[in-house]
């Protein structure tokens, strides 16, 4: 299985690229991609030292316009995809019809790959986007338990890229308008979900609060680790009872199901976190290198090194993780 | 057995709060003229110019300062004091491990050793940015020295 | 402007909808959406059910109806439903997953494309358009502004439009996912849910730790806390474009709605105000309430 990694700028693509990352997946710094954030991603400088670094280690680079164009916005979008075509990278990653569509069509012979955003969840529409777009592979959301995704595996021409570790998000990607409800910007209008700008932390008798668009998100008491906002991962009030009604601050690990996930022919194993930093992504990328190269060695004899667990639960959200959807029983 | 690094690393919680005690005028040169010289190639490329007219507070409680950023036509300017628009707040050894890169900065923040107050999003791009900086743009002497004291602090 | 009923997004049990649709076939809808669009798991209606539904309608309404089909859908199990649903041969179909749109262009069947769908530009509605797509039903996070864009990029590239239904009353669907809400708030596994998301008829309220209401569980579907209504913007709905407006059911009160719908539509003056946020309409977040005079 491929190893695909994210980079959010260049020391993360090159920490990905040295700890042995077979693919990198990267997007430019504005609203084309799903992780606009202030200073987040590519400009043309990084993008030409990222491109030339791919080239000299021969692996491969991946460039996400996954967003949702709207009419006046339409011409970045265009350009964002001939960069990217322009570049000769690997592939592009994209959910909007018609970006795949106009990258199909000018760019035959660029690779293209269908973003998580796209929110395919089955093989009908996954043969959707094969026969007009001919992608050649497909990013599953993160809402299939693990004989679901191997149903789509079965039951698809396409090849299938699976989420392995990092943030998860709870909510059918590329269909979800919590955060535009709360803050008037979603990741499918904007890239962003819970934008910063609409964070404000304060600290006050009844602990550290956070909140978005002014609405309370949650409390910390000093004794509590502190996520971002994230609105989905509150705690808040259902029938008189406070709790993590819709998830809590957890990372997804799919270290135990790595065996089970090459038996069923997933082609990649994805790798979340652009808007994480260069320590996250080496460290990460290493672990997961280590294990699959010990799963090809001795796929029989495949056990998940504590060491490893360590250091994945150190760099996870609420400093935990989870098999998240993969499990059912966390549904 | 202690290595060396970890010696050092020991005796900088005595040594360092001592930094106190010097003239503010003389940590602002040093610091300024370090600053401006190790990142003055993001400084050309206009990474830092988010920060003109804002201001940006590096608190470290253990050694009771408090150092105030900004980017005026020459350069980072650093205050003795000013209104901060962010404010970043953390121990000593937060921010050395978060300048060698040894420590994610977000496991940092989710266990509030590092904490972020203010304009939350000004923040997150300034982390952003220093998170976008090659180590290899830095001296070979300081990044070496800093990726190793690091590294010390990390393993303790 | 013709009115429509959405597909009835709660779990209410046979005798309820009964009631319900006995009650909705007198009023002045143009068209009635049947099915289920949240949850495979809510069986007290199966497709021979809601096509009998749908020849009852017919009998007692001149309403269109149309079959609206499941949103997430995961298992090959839905997969298979789903192709019968679209198999039908005597309900117009509304797709809420790619999937439902790749089997009914595959029959060269016409369609609905229900909210559920990521259509924001006028390439990817031209794409719809030529796979048989004869309504649009825009995302509801989208505004006028934008809604009347994606029309006039898809007018340049030379498409028929399509007919246009805004959601105009109602809880907003907002988000979809595996995991069920409701059966997490009453500490139940999904696999063992008791189907207990049929005790919530408006869904269960969740509101932030202030007491602020935040949003509504309805199994695995979230919904907006707020209820949207678009009465007071129903010139601006003109203008922009819609051809007809989605009324979507709650538990109570939804005669009174659809009459305070025919009678602006018959050409009595809009309230000035109406209870109910409408945010996304004109381009804010979608929990707020804006006053604004005017067309779009």
């Amino acid at each position: 299985m491929q190893l695909v990694c994210p980079a959010g700028n260049l020391p993360a693509l090159k920490a990905a690229v040295r700890q042995g990352a077979d693919a990198v997946y990267v997007g430019f710094r504005d609203d084309t991609n799903a992780r606009h954030f202030a200073g987040l991603n590519m400009d043309d400088k990084q993008f030409d030292a990222a491109v030339a670094h791919i080239r000299q280690h021969q692996r491969k680079l991946y460039v996400a316009v996954n967003t949702y164009p709207q009419p006046q916005g339409w011409e970045r979008w265009q350009r964002a995809v001939d960069r990217a075509a322009d570049h000769g990278v690997d592939a592009l990653i994209a959910a909007d019809p018609g970006v795949l569509g106009y990258a199909a069509q000018r760019h035959p012979q660029l690779s293209l790959h269908l973003s998580v955003q796209g929110s395919a969840t089955n093989a009908s529409a996954l043969a959707f986007y094969a026969q007009h777009y001919n992608i050649r592979r497909a990013v599953l959301p993160r809402v299939l338990s693990l004989a679901q995704v191997r149903q789509v595996a079965a039951n698809s021409t396409v090849p299938i890229e699976v989420f392995a570790f990092g943030s998860l998000c709870i909510m059918a990607e590329g269909r979800c308008h919590l955060s535009s409800y709360i803050t008037g910007e979603s990741p499918n209008l904007c890239g962003v979900c819970s934008p910063a700008k609409a964070v404000r932390w304060s600290e006050d008798a009844e602990g550290l609060s956070a909140r978005l668009s002014e609405v309370l998100i949650d409390r910390y008491q000093p004794d509590e680790p502190a996520g971002y906002p994230t609105l989905c991962k509150g705690r808040f009030l259902v029938d008189g009872k406070r709790f993590h009604a819709l998830e809590e601050p957890t990372s997804l690990d799919t270290l135990d199901l790595l065996p089970e996930l090459a038996a069923m022919g997933v082609e990649a194993v994805k790798i979340e976190g652009r808007q994480r930093s260069p320590a996250y992504v080496e460290q990460v990328t290493q672990v997961w290198r280590a294990a699959l190269d010990a799963h090809r060695l001795a796929p029989q004899r495949f056990t998940v090194k504590d060491q490893w667990r360590q250091v994945l639960a150190g760099l996870s959200e609420g400093s935990q993780t989870t098999l998240g959807a993969y499990h059912r029983s966390w549904q | 057995m202690l290595n060396r690094t970890q010696w050092l690393l020991k005796g900088a919680d005595r040594v360092l709060p001592l930094i106190r005690r010097v003239p503010f005028v003389i940590q602002r040169v040093a610091l300024q003229q370090a600053l401006n010289r190790c990142l003055a190639e993001p400084l050309r490329d206009g990474e830092f110019d988010l920060l003109r007219g804002r201001w940006l507070c590096l608190r470290i409680p253990d050694l009771d300062l408090a150092w105030y950023l900004t980017r005026n036509r020459d350069g980072l300017q650093i205050a003795e004091r000013a209104k901060a628009d962010v404010t970043i707040r953390g121990n000593w050894r937060e921010f050395l491990l978060l300048a060698s890169r040894q420590e994610d900065p977000d496991t940092l923040f989710f266990r509030r050793r590092l904490v972020i107050e203010g304009d939350t999003e000004l923040g997150l791009t300034l982390k952003n940015l220093i998170d976008s900086l090659d180590p290899e743009v830095l001296p070979v002497w300081l990044w070496r020295n800093l990726e190793r004291a690091g590294k010390g602090l990390a393993a303790s | 402007m013709k009115l429509s009923l959405g597909p009835v997004l709660y779990y209410w049990d046979k005798e309820q909808l009964g009631r319900f649709y006995s009650e909705m076939s007198a009023l002045p809808l143009d068209v009635i959406y049947l099915g289920e669009t949240v949850c495979s798991k809510r069986r007290a209606m199966n497709l021979d059910h809601w096509l009998g539904l749908g020849r009852e309608l017919q009998a007692c309404s001149p309403a269109q109806i149309v079959l609206s089909s499941l949103t997430l859908i995961e298992a090959a199990s839905e997969l298979s439903s789903l192709r019968r649903l679209c198999d039908n041969g005597e309900l117009l179909v509304e797709a809420n997953d790619m999937g439902a749109v790749q089997y009914l262009a595959e029959r060269k069947l016409p369609f609905v494309a229900g909210p559920a769908l990521n259509l924001y530009n006028g390439h990817a509605l031209a794409k719809l358009l030529d796979c048989g797509m004869i309504r649009w039903v825009p995302p509801v996070e989208c505004s006028a502004t934008l809604i009347r864009a994606v029309l006039d990029q898809a007018v340049e590239l030379n498409r028929e439009l399509p007919e246009v239904e805004v959601f105009a009353y109602g809880h907003l669907p907002l988000a979809y996912s595996a995991r069920c809400f409701t059966a997490r708030a009453e500490n139940r596994p999904k696999d063992d849910c008791q189907f207990c998301c049929i005790n919530y008829p408006d869904g269960l309220a969740l509101s932030s730790q202030e007491g602020q209401a935040l949003f509504t569980l309805n199994g695995i579907q979230t919904m907006s806390a707020e209820v949207t209504n678009l009465l007071a913007d129903y010139p601006g709905l003109e203008a922009c474009g819609a051809d007809l407006l989605r009324l979507s059911p709650r538990a109570q009160g939804m005669v009174e709605v659809v009459q305070a719908f025919a009678r602006v539509r018959q050409g009595e003056a809009p309230p000035l105000f109406v209870e109910g946020c409408n945010g996304y309409w004109h381009g804010q977040a979608g929990m707020l309430r804006v006053e604004e005079v005017g067309l779009c």
